[in-house]
C-alpha cells in the first residue's frame, strides 16, 4: 500500500450511553480512514481505560467495499467495566469462499471477520449505562 | 504555478525542516489516550516585533507542512489544545493558524504558535 503506518480510527471520552455513534474522524472531515488502497494486513488495537459507571460498550471495527455505501462489521470487541485492551490481526489475503452476510452494527460480541479489507475504515459504537470519571477509549490500526 | 509546485517547492525553500509530532490528545486524566502524526516543520522564535498580543516571549512558531499531517490521516483542524513535541519536549499549542499559508482553498502549511 501507499502509505502504511499507525491511523487513529478514534478517540473517545465515554459518558452517557449511545447508541450507533461513529468515534472515526479523517483528516478531511469524513467519518473514517481512507486511502487504504492495497492494504493486506491490519493490526487493529482496541483499548479502553475505564474510570467508573457504565454497563457495557460494544466497539464495531468497520470496512467498506462500495465507497462508504454500506459498511461491514469486520471485528467487534466487547468491554463492560474494566480496562482492558484487544487486538486483532486481519489478512486481506485470506481466501472466502463461503460468502458472508454483513453486517451493520450487529456483529456477535468478540468475533471478526477476516480476509475482508476494503479502501476505508471507522469505528462505530454503542454503550449503555453512564460511565464516568475519565473512560476513554482509543481504536488504533496499524496497516501494511 | 500549482499548488502540488508550491507544496513541492517549499520543502525546497524553507530547507531547515526537522520532524515533529503533532499531539492529540482525547479525554482527561493521566490514562487518556493520544495520537501522534509526524511532520516535517520549521520551527522558530518570534522576531521582537512580532511579540504582542498573545504572543509572548519564549514562544515559538512552527510552520508545519499539512499535507504530512493528511497523509497520517490526522484530523484537521489543528486547534489550541493540542500539542506539539518538539526534540522531545512537549509544546502547547496557542493558536494555530490555517489561513495565512493557503494557495486558494488549498492548504499548504500550518503556523502554531507554541508554549512550553
Amino acid at each position: 500500500m501507499n502509505t502504511p503506518g499507525i491511523f487513529n480510527l478514534g478517540d473517545y471520552a465515554l459518558s452517557t450511553a449511545v447508541t450507533g455513534t461513529v468515534i472515526t474522524a479523517g483528516s478531511d472531515g469524513a467519518a473514517y480512514i481512507d486511502d487504504l488502497d492495497g492494504m493486506l494486513a491490519a493490526n487493529i488495537q482496541i483499548k479502553l481505560a475505564y474510570g467508573s459507571g457504565g454497563t457495557n460498550l460494544k466497539v464495531y471495527v468497520q470496512t467498506s467495499l462500495d465507497q462508504g455505501a454500506t459498511w461491514v462489521d469486520v471485528a467487534c470487541a466487547v468491554f463492560t467495566t474494566a480496562s482492558a485492551t484487544k487486538v486483532i490481526n486481519l489478512s486481506g489475503l485470506t481466501p472466502k469462499t463461503t460468502a458472508a452476510t454483513p453486517s451493520d452494527g450487529a456483529m456477535t460480541d468478540d468475533t471478526a471477520l477476516d480476509g475482508v479489507l476494503g479502501d476505508r475504515f471507522r469505528v462505530k459504537i454503542t454503550s449503555t449505562g453512564t460511565y464516568a470519571t475519565s473512560t476513554t477509549l482509543s481504536v488504533r490500526m496499524m496497516a501494511r | 504555478m500549482t499548488p502540488a509546485d508550491i507544496k513541492t517547492a517549499y520543502r525546497a525553500f524553507l530547507g531547515e525542516f526537522e520532524p515533529v509530532l503533532i499531539r492529540r490528545y482525547t479525554g482527561a486524566g493521566a490514562s487518556r489516550p493520544y495520537f501522534d502524526a509526524e511532520a516535517q516543520a520549521r520551527v522558530m522564535g518570534y522576531e521582537p516585533h512580532e511579540i504582542v498580543g498573545t504572543i509572548s516571549q519564549g514562544d515559538r512558531k512552527l510552520i508545519v507542512l499539512a499535507e504530512d499531517l493528511i497523509a497520517a490521516q490526522f484530523a484537521l483542524p489543528v486547534k489550541k489544545g493540542d500539542k506539539a513535541v518538539v526534540r522531545g519536549v512537549e509544546l502547547n499549542i496557542e493558536a494555530a493558524d490555517d489561513s495565512t499559508r493557503r494557495v486558494g482553498t488549498e492548504l499548504i502549511a500550518l503556523e502554531l504558535q507554541c508554549r512550553g
